[in-house]
This record gives structure tokens, sequence and C-alpha cells, in this order.
């Protein structure tokens, strides 16, 4: 019998069009293949497996920083005219400004280091007495990166940018206890017998197996937490006069970080987990938090010149694209001219 | 859609119109166009050459090696190298291929260099192009447990460095296999499909003897 099942998984697996299907897929792609699988759905798990497979296989990857990049360029430049100049100018020639210049980022290097030690520090000994013992993880991500965390329960968090997430490598004691700083949408496995314990800053969310987002950035003036389905307890640490509430599903609670006031209201669904599936959303929005949004969802920096004579008032859906696109797109509503660098965005505005 | 993607590999990042045949046409006169310019002396040809490929061919030589000092000296050289020859480079169709095939001739020499003057002792192809499987659980219909993951992980680290080299042109870089002839100088197609097929033998038998394995335990649990 085994001789007879031909060997699915060794055939896709080296198939060219297979793999770019995988890796690239596209619309006649994903055609060819779908329709493949319908006939010969007897082979589906093969195919299944076959994807994994492909998509799973890592290689080491290793990157020069932009500031390596542009330091090489630099020396592969500089290397050329010295070539090719009959008269090389003299190589150790180092203006003084420049020595002290390098002295003073060393100084500020030792001190910025000495400070992250500190918080380290600092932030070990805040660490409740139960916890002791229990080794935490810690995931961080920066401008432009959003990534998902399996926690050892199973439980799926998608982590937006510029946000943190710390839980114990294993869960002891009576709950599941995480941290977050920042923006994230959990997936709770359900455990009718240790609740799933989210602390956002005040915010505490105390639950029993469901999926709701969670927006407790530092800069923002208010956090929040919104639920999808399931149910929801939300405590607030040292804000005596607040009760406890209880969320049902296309609720949302937004707390003041300034006047420590706690609002109940209905969400859109889409606008609020939109981001975790990649898709960007735009609604009515002026031209300073169009800008901002920009800057952390693709990690870069934009240099504005000029101001608008429009008032701005972006709306869109953007999902997977480049910055390039979408500022392409802008040019057709208002006046702009944009260049893309790196991580510089320069802006025009006309 | 079950599966997920997280990874990204500058084969993936290059978006997927780079060999949808009707746009790939436009992307061939584009490199040949951008190669041409910098061919003729055009120095923001060359940045942007630089920008684009100089992290894609640092990672690929870092397959090589674990020195990674030595990677970024090569990079250098090859690029002065590049500049300096401009005017007689051959044509290319590919700007990627063409620089990571004569990369790989420079990375391999000074390898060499270094091991006659026993400045090293790599001996050990084992660090060449190592390749894992991903463990994470980022699928939410998986199909491969967990121990499936470590025999197939073990059924790559066991391969020689060469088809480990030949995998990661076909998954990494998205090469053809008359590309992956050409980077190993063999003279027949038919060769890299050897080596591709040999690699994948050896993670086929690790299949087949799951499939094997679960058809016994089904077989067993039939009598319950």
């Amino acid at each position: 019998m085994k001789e007879e099942k031909p060997d699915i998984f060794s055939f896709l697996i080296s198939k060219k069009d297979f793999r770019d299907w995988v890796l690239q897929p596209n619309e006649e792609r994903t055609y060819f293949w779908e329709k493949w699988m319908e006939e010969h759905q007897e082979h589906l798990k093969e195919v299944y497996k076959a994807r994994e497979f492909i998509e799973r296989l890592e290689f080491k990857q290793e990157r020069l920083s932009e500031e390596d990049l542009n330091l090489l360029l630099g020396k592969i430049i500089a290397s050329e005219r010295i070539h090719s100049n009959p008269f090389p100018p003299q190589r150790e020639y180092f203006p003084i400004w420049q020595k002290q210049w390098f002295r003073i980022a060393a100084i500020l290097a030792v001190m910025v280091l000495s400070s992250v030690l500190m918080e380290g520090i600092f932030r070990n000994q805040i660490i409740p007495a139960e916890t002791v013992g229990i080794e935490w993880k810690e995931f961080h991500n920066p401008r432009g990166k959003k990534s998902k965390i399996t926690l050892p329960d199973g439980t799926l968090v998608h982590l937006n940018h510029e946000s943190t997430l710390r839980f114990p490598k294993k869960f002891m004691g009576t709950s599941r206890s995480v941290e977050l700083t920042g923006e994230a949408f959990f997936e709770v496995v359900p455990n009718d017998t240790l609740p799933f314990i989210v602390q956002a800053g005040v915010l505490k969310a105390e639950v029993l197996g469901t999926s709701f987002n969670i927006q407790s950035f530092d800069y923002n003036r208010s956090s929040s937490i919104s639920l999808v389905t399931g149910k929801v307890r939300v405590s607030f640490q040292e804000q005596q006069d607040l009760n406890n509430e209880i969320l049902i599903p296309g609720e949302q609670l937004n707390f003041d970080k300034h006047q420590k006031k706690a609002l109940r209201s209905k969400f859109d669904m889409e606008s609020v987990t939109a981001w975790k599936d990649g898709i960007l959303i735009f609604r009515d929005s002026g031209f300073e938090n169009f800008i901002k949004q920009l800057e952390r969802w693709y990690g870069v920096d934009f240099q504005i010149y000029g101001t608008s004579k429009q008032k701005w008032k972006v709306n869109g859906r953007y999902q997977d694209q480049k910055l390039d696109d979408i500022l392409i797109g802008l040019k057709f509503v208002y006046d702009i001219d944009y260049k893309i660098q790196g991580k510089n965005v320069i802006l025009k505005v006309n | 859609m079950a599966f997920q993607k997280i990874r990204t590999s500058p084969y993936h990042a290059k978006g997927s119109d780079k060999d949808d045949p009707l746009k790939k046409k436009a992307f061939i006169k584009e490199d040949q166009a951008l190669w041409n310019s910098f061919k003729a002396g055009e120095e923001a040809a060359f940045i942007h050459i630089y920008n684009a490929f100089a992290n894609i061919l640092y990672n690929y030589g870092c397959q090589f090696t674990t020195d990674h000092e030595l990677v970024k000296d090569c990079l250098q050289d090859f690029f002065v190298y590049l500049r300096e020859k401009r005017s007689r480079l051959g044509i290319t169709t590919s700007i990627k291929f063409y620089l990571m095939k004569s990369f790989k001739r420079r990375v391999i020499h000074h390898l060499e260099k270094a091991k006659q003057e026993n400045r090293r002792n790599e001996n050990f192809t084992y660090f060449q192009f190592p390749v894992e499987l991903s463990h994470e659980a980022l699928y939410i219909q998986q199909q491969m447990e967990e121990e499936q993951l470590l025999n197939l992980e073990q059924a790559l680290k066991s391969l020689g460095s060469k088809e480990r080299e030949a995998i990661y042109y076909f998954y990494y870089e998205g090469f053809s296999y008359e590309q992956i002839a050409d980077i190993f100088d063999f003279s027949h197609i038919s060769s890299a499909r050897r080596l591709i097929y040999k690699g994948l033998a050896n993670i086929r038998k690790v299949m087949m003897s799951f499939i094997v394995g679960q058809m016994i335990i089904l077989y067993f649990n039939s009598f319950n």
C-alpha cells in the first residue's frame, strides 16, 4: 500500500511552482493550487504539511545596522578617491573637534548604558515577593514591528509596535499573570481554575478565556480595554474610588489617566482590532495624527516642511502596503512632495 | 487563511511582483537599466545598488562563516572592486544573482587565505548554512507535531553543507534550479536538481517513517 501512494510531500516541496506559491502567493498561484487541492482532496494533509515545512525553514539572519552601512559606504567611496588621486590626502589628519566628538559620544554611551542598568535593578526590586524565583521573559517591539507570541498556556498574543510584554516562562500559582505596556490583542485559552490577568499600568484585566484588545501606551492620555468575546473584569490599581467593571462583548472601557475617570462605551470592532491583521485604518485623521500613525507603523521619522492650506481628513484602509504606496495615493488628494530615504521621510507640504 | 507567516527573507521582502511572469520582463529591464547606469558611472545608481544589496550580501556571506568581521571586510573590498572595474563588468539581467555569485568567490577566497595563514581553524563546515525549523506555534491549523519537527530538524542538520547551501538558494533566495546550477558552477541543471533532491530525500525518509508510525498507532487503536 505504501508503494502505491506517491510521495506527495516530497513532490510538493521540491516543486518550484509550489515553493513560489507558499513564499510569494499571488492570485494566479492561489487559484491554481486551490484548484489542485480541490481535485486532490485525499492529499490535503500533505499539502498543509509541505506548506508548513517550507514556511518553518529558517536560516541564520545577520544584518548590518543603518549606521554600519553608512559608515561602510563612506569607506568604499573614500577608498576609491584615494586610489584615483595621485596625491592622496594625508590620512592621519583628524581635526581636533572630531576627536572631542568621539569622546563625548563614548561618555554618553556609558551614561545611557548605566541608566539602563539602574532601571533593571530598580525593576527587580519592585517585583512582588510571590514572583521571586520565577523566570520572566520579555518581548519588546520597536516602532514599525509587530509580532505574535504564544504564551506557555497556549494563549496567543498579538503585540503591537512600541509595546512590551512580560510573562513568566512557566505559569505557576493560582493565576496566569502577564504585564503589558503598549498595545496587544489577547486570544486567551480558557481555563476555569486559572484566571488570566493582564496588568497594564493602572488597569488590570481578569479573564476566563476570551479575546480582547488592550491599549496602554505611555504617550497616550487614555488607556483602553476592548472586549471581542467572553467576559472580562477590569479593576484599577491604586484608584480606591473606582469600582470594578465587567465588560460584555462589543464594550470598551476607557481610562483617562489625567482625570482618573473610567468610561464605558461601544466600539468599532474593525478599527480596534485591524492592526493585528496588518491593516492600517484611518478614519477622518488629521494631519498630525496621520503622520504619527505612519511613523509608528513603519518605524520611520518624518521631516516636514511647510504647512498645509487645507485641513486634512484622511480616510483609508491599507493592508500590508508599502509606505510609498500610501504616500503616492495621498498625492492625488493633497499637494505634497515626498522622498523616502531609508528610515527618514522628507515631506513637503504646499 | 490558516497559515500566517511572520518571518521574512530578502526573497519574501522583494514583493511578489518580481517573478510574476507578466512583470518579470519589466524587472529584468529595470535591473538592466540600473546596472547599465552604474557601469556608465552614475553615482546615484551605485548608491541604489549598495542600499538594495549590501545587507543581502552580508547575510549571505555570514552563512559561510561565523567571522562577521571577515565578511564585512569582504563586502568593503567587493564594492570597491565593483566601482573600480565598473566599466569592464559584464552585463546582467539579475543584479542580485550577479552580485551573489561573484561575492561568493570573494568570500571563499578570503576564507581560504585566512586558513592558510593559520589565523583561523574553522574546519567545521557544520557551521555553514545553518538551517532550522521554527518551533513557534504560529499556525492555527498546525499539522506537524513537536516530535516530528524535531526529527525533521535533525534530518536537516545531518545534511552536507553543499546540500544545505542548495536549500538556502531554493527556499530563502528563491533561485531557480538554473541559477543554482550556475552559482555552483555545475554544467548541467540536472546536477542542481540532484543536489536538492538528495537533501530532500533525507527529509522524505523522516516524513515517511512518521506516516508509518501513525499508521501503526491507528492499527493498534483499532483494537481498543
